[in-house]
């Protein structure tokens, strides 16, 4: 299988388990590796919003 | 009968978060190469090379891809995949359009490094979009 099939196939199972697995991880005693998780989305949370308040910036 | 019912739950957590993580790299690596093409777009309007009406083209689509990515992102986390095609459509786009109309507001021998930097985003988009059945 293509590298990028593998990667589309990961992509796919995790976004379906992501919001039940993390509720799930912090009740279970994995709230690390469900931190790091989160941790990452907030990253690209602030990295998105970023180019928009640029975007609307007259001076940027 | 009741191994079976624990087979699923160890996939779970012994693949689980590693899933998760990808997901969450292709949103983050995405919105990277959104904002190196934005700065890459400034500094060209910086030193004269894209004049204002053509900076404002982009800077018009930078708002756009914004909002999309900040709804794809909350999507993924969802894992609501409806919701992950409809934004990964409108982000290519998106992209499409700063090919059709914002390329042309660059000179020539600079629209090379800009088209490298849209289809490395649009290709993290299309890949995100396979995988969700949308391609």
């Amino acid at each position: 299988m293509p590298d990028i099939e593998k990667i589309a196939l990961l992509i796919k199972v995790g976004s379906d388990v992501a919001a039940l697995l993390i509720p799930f991880l912090i009740s279970h005693g994995e709230g690390e590796a469900a931190k790091e998780v989160i941790d990452i989305l907030a990253q690209a949370d602030v990295n998105w919003k970023t180019i928009g308040d640029r975007a609307k910036d007259p001076n940027y | 009968m009741r191994r079976l019912v624990l087979i699923p739950i160890f996939l779970v957590i012994g693949c689980g978060p590693h899933l998760i993580k990808t997901a969450a790299i292709v949103s983050l690596e995405t919105s990277k190469a959104v904002m190196a093409l934005q700065e890459k777009v400034k500094e060209y309007h910086d030193t004269g090379i894209i004049n204002d009406a053509g900076y404002q083209v982009w800077k018009e689509s930078f708002v756009k891809l914004s909002d999309v990515g900040i709804a794809l992102d909350k999507a993924l986390r969802e894992g609501n995949d409806q919701k992950v095609i409809e934004q990964i459509k409108a982000g290519i786009g998106f992209l499409d359009f700063l090919i059709q109309n914002g390329i042309p507001k660059i000179p020539q021998d600079k629209q090379v490094l800009i088209m490298v930097l849209i289809e490395s985003a649009r290709s993290i988009l299309v890949a995100i979009a396979a995988a969700h059945g949308g391609a």
